[in-house]
């Protein structure tokens, strides 16, 4: 059974900014756990060349920070398949982007949830506010729960 | 009147990078302006602290330029210690810069800039997305996947497979090449030859039906910098800096990239946070000039490896003299990986390059450093001033985005006067002031030393400073 | 040895588990020896103990406060708790104390991933700081020809202190001043490298926990340390005397 559980779970941010380090720190507790078909990995932000480990995958959870009113709050998005994925004049692509090349190029069409914490602070500092690290179990315990949803 | 159409305006940080358009009373263009918003440095960070920790805090700077910002600080910190690198040790620098150059073009080109090329400007942006490029093009799509691992995976198998990797040190790297690395970067090195060949052809077919554009894209005449060999070829990490004009003459032939200081002034202007840089014996603004694929492939008189040369020499047939539309970035990108892929190979065949003396180690030397290297952008400065015990008391830096700034300026305007249309923000438009910016395939979070990248603004202003159309995108 | 003839068993209870002890015993050494966790980042085996940085603290049955497991000794019938949530939550406030007064910005440290107080927060799980970094301004010295102090990433152990007065018989190395103006200086607070009592013999800098005391030159996350010379270096001198 674990062995067909194939989720990939993907961290991003920077972690010299505050909570925007919060993916890594979600990501990296996740590669301690070393649960049975899950990879786990952090990066600065998305960019294509991500589309090909993400097609492999049933399940894609991204974990991102952003920026809002309510610090600690979790929010969760089914990313789904949008070809307006906007086209931008950064080197990083959203969500929608990754899962429409999934789909286009190596005709993969995992399921994708975007796991959001709004951040406090993002200002120059390494490690989190205590909101948003308040949030972690919680936020720890969504992405378990998503991850045995696909078992 | 005023129309607001917002598209993902989620941003972290307070600021953004605006284009203002501004219009008189009878709809023309009277000026238009790229500004950056923002402005976050790393000069508290560094200040009092030793001058060998800069490459390890640099290359923080960015992402996405990690590789140069360290090679450029390393420089810097190689001068202020009066130490000559290791030939070893150089080469490997060499190398790995190359690599990142790949990885960062790749991006560019393949996923930023081809849904423009291939799909064409009007189609709406659902359609010219990279999702309408993966579906119409996905070999293109996967040319440049493939195309940034190869640069990707040659940085982690050199450095190590961290985001910010320390291997690039003060006096050279930090260990020597694996043999077995070199082997295993050498055999894919054929498949990245057909893979550029491939996409080398269709681009050069698709140029045909962009004439306009050519025309119309930051297609002005202005000076170019770039670095060379003593031999006048192409370099991307070391040499001396050449400006040369609109029509292909020596400005400065050759002068040592050390004194950049005394050849190119700062401008500032109120309304952005990214300098304006100028060749000063002609002062601001008519010191103009670029930077980048474009400029480097302009101030050569030969690229020195056989399969980029033989682009070269076609590229050097666009333009009468030197190439001046900006739209030909995208074509020098792809002959620079050639020259890329083609150099590292050559580096790679010789056995010294699996030289054990990789590093030089010394205390501070001299109370001032500079380093120049070429980043994928184009020239990147950085200049640092020490005290006796080596603490940094002073640095200064101009990345490569920043020296692109008037140009970039000139570019927007110049699209603006050709397509803006009465006193909305039309897709058609705002496609196209995007397109010319992504020639230059700037970096802001480089340039402003922010950390994010972020959503870009524009502003159509109308003749009494009324705000007329509003859009955010990015 | 003598004392171990003198030395007489206790019994006592650490989280539950009944124990045994020899009087000269502290709390500390007795819970590493049942395979407990106790963390600490002042004491160093080999030099004497000074109760500096308060994270080893224990809960005593039957006291309100809080003891230091590594200056306490075991006596007959003591109950011992070296975990709850009380001692979790001011440990992390301890390490957050220590993060806010200096600069420990890993990613860009010498010490990255080879550092005491960096694993402490990972293994305590302080993943942030709740107090506002005092955003101090200590001088790093790098007059020294081999080695430099970064007095922004001290986190004053007394380690350095205690080596270089103890092993090396130097006291080139001592803590001036107190609370956040604390900061270890060499001789009479002059440049180091002006020093008349510095041997250079490096034990400070591999005693030092942290990337306060390194060599020169080293880049990010190079700067690995190894300090199990002590142990045998300290009974060498006991020999001696
Ligand atoms: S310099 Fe290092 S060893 Fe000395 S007190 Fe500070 S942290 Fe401890
Ligand atoms: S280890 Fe006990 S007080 Fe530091």
């Amino acid at each position: 059974m674990s062995e067909t559980r194939q989720v990939r779970v993907i961290g991003f941010g920077n972690t010299l900014r505050g909570d925007d380090g919060l993916g890594w720190v979600a990501a990296e507790a996740l590669q301690q756990q070393t649960l049975p078909g899950v990879e786990a990995l952090t990066c600065h932000q998305l960019t294509l060349d991500l589309v090909e480990w993400i097609s492999a995958a049933r399940l894609v959870i991204l974990i991102d920070a952003e920026a809002g009113d309510s610090p600690g709050q979790i929010s969760q998005r089914e990313v789904s398949f949008d070809p307006n994925a906007a086209d931008t004049l950064h080197h990083h692509q959203s969500p929608e982007g990754l899962l429409a090349g999934a789909r286009a190029l190596y005709g993969a069409a995992p399921r994708m949830v975007l796991l959001t914490v709004c951040g406090k602070s993002f200002e120059f500092a390494e490690g989190l506010s205590p909101e948003v690290s308040a949030a972690l179990p919680d936020l720890l315990a969504r992405i378990e729960a998503l991850i045995r949803s696909a078992a | 009147m005023t129309k607001q159409i917002v598209i993902d305006p989620v941003t972290r940080i307070e600021g953004h990078s605006k284009i203002t358009i501004q219009i008189d009373e009878n709809g023309g263009v009277t000026d238009a302006r790229f500004h950056v918003t923002q402005y976050r440095g790393f000069e508290k960070f560094i200040e009092g602290r030793p001058f060998y920790e800069m490459p390890g805090i640099m290359g923080r700077i960015c992402g996405i330029c990690t590789i140069s910002h360290m090679l450029a600080s390393a420089k810097a910190t190689d001068r202020i210690m009066a130490v000559r690198v290791p030939e070893t040790g150089h080469r490997l620098r060499q190398i790995i810069n190359l690599a990142s150059i790949i990885q960062s073009h790749a991006l560019s080109f393949f996923h930023l800039s081809s849904p423009d090329f291939l799909l064409g400007m009007e189609s709406d942006p659902a359609k010219r997305s990279i999702f309408g490029l993966m579906q119409m093009y996905p070999e293109v799509a996967r040319d440049g996947i493939r195309l940034r691992r190869f640069g990707q995976e040659i940085i982690e198998w050199m450095a190590g497979k961290r985001l910010h990797p320390t291997w690039i040190v003060p006096g050279g790297v930090a260990s020597p090449l694996e043999p077995e690395v070199r082997d295993r970067i050498l055999a894919t090195i054929p498949e990245i030859y057909v893979l550029l060949q491939r996409n080398l052809d269709w681009f050069k077919r698709k140029m045909e039906d962009y004439a306009q554009e050519i025309r119309t894209f930051g297609n002005f005449p202005t000076m170019f910098m770039g670095t060379i060999t003593p031999k006048g070829e192409l370099d991307l990490y070391d040499g001396h800096l050449r400006i040369v004009d609109d029509r292909g003459h020596m400005v400065e032939p050759s002068f040592k990239a050390q004194r950049y200081a005394d050849y190119i002034g700062e401008a500032v202007e109120p309304w952005t946070f990214m300098k304006f840089p100028y060749y000063k014996p002609m002062g601001y603004p008519d010191g103009i000039y670029r930077v980048g694929p474009l400029a480097r492939l302009n101030v050569i008189d030969s690229c020195g490896t056989p399969r980029a040369d033989q682009e070269w020499a076609e590229f050097r047939q666009l333009d009468r003299r030197v190439v001046l539309s900006s739209f030909y970035y995208h074509y020098a990108r792809l002959i620079e990986c050639l020259y890329a892929v083609e150099k590292i190979e050559m580096m790679l065949d010789d056995p010294d390059i699996l030289g054990k003396m990789v590093r030089a180690n010394a205390g501070p030397n001299s109370e001032e450093g500079v380093g120049v290297t070429e980043a994928p952008r184009g020239t990147l400065i950085h200049h640092y001033r020490v005290d006796e015990q080596g603490r940094i008391v002073w640095a200064n830096m101009i990345v490569s985005t920043t020296h692109n700034n008037m140009a970039m300026n000139r570019a927007v305007q110049q699209v603006a006067h050709r397509y803006v249309d009465g006193n909305k923000l039309t897709e058609g438009m705002l496609n196209r002031v995007e397109a010319v910016i992504r020639t230059f395939d700037p970096c802001l979070s480089c340039s402003t030393h922010a950390q994010n990248e972020l959503p870009i603004q524009y502003e159509l202003v109308g003749p009494h400073g009324e705000k007329l159309d509003e859009v955010t995108r990015g | 040895m003598a004392t171990a003839v003198r030395s007489r068993i206790r019994t006592l209870k650490i989280d539950g588990r009944d124990v045994s002890a020899r009087e000269d015993e502290t709390i500390l050494e007795l819970a590493e020896e049942n395979g407990i966790f106790i963390p600490t980042l002042c004491r160093i085996e080999g030099l004497s103990l000074v109760g500096a940085c308060r994270l080893c603290l224990v809960e005593v049955a039957g006291m309100n406060k809080l003891v230091p497991a590594c200056l306490t000794y075991a006596t007959e019938g003591m109950e011992v708790f070296t975990d709850s949530e009380r001692l979790r939550n001011y440990r992390r406030m301890i390490l957050e104390l220590l993060f806010s007064e200096g600069n420990h910005i890993c990613a860009i440290c010498v010490s990255n991933g080879k550092c005491e107080l960096q694993a402490l927060a990972q293994r305590l799980g302080m993943d942030h700081v709740r107090f506002a970094n005092l955003q101090q301004e200590r001088l790093v010295d790098m007059t020294h020809e081999r080695f430099v102090v970064d007095r922004n990433r001290c986190i004053l152990c007394a380690r350095c202190v205690r080596v270089c007065d103890e092993i090396e018989w130097a006291h080139t190395w001592d803590i001036k001043g107190r609370g956040v103006d604390a900061r270890v200086i060499t001789d009479l607070d002059t440049p180091w490298g002006e020093s008349d009592t510095c041997t250079s013999c490096g034990k400070c800098v591999r005693v030092c926990p942290v990337g306060a005391i390194v060599e020169k030159g080293r880049a990010v996350g190079e700067m690995a340390k190894r300090h199990d010379f002590l142990p045998h270096l300290a009974k060498m001198r006991e020999a001696k005397k």
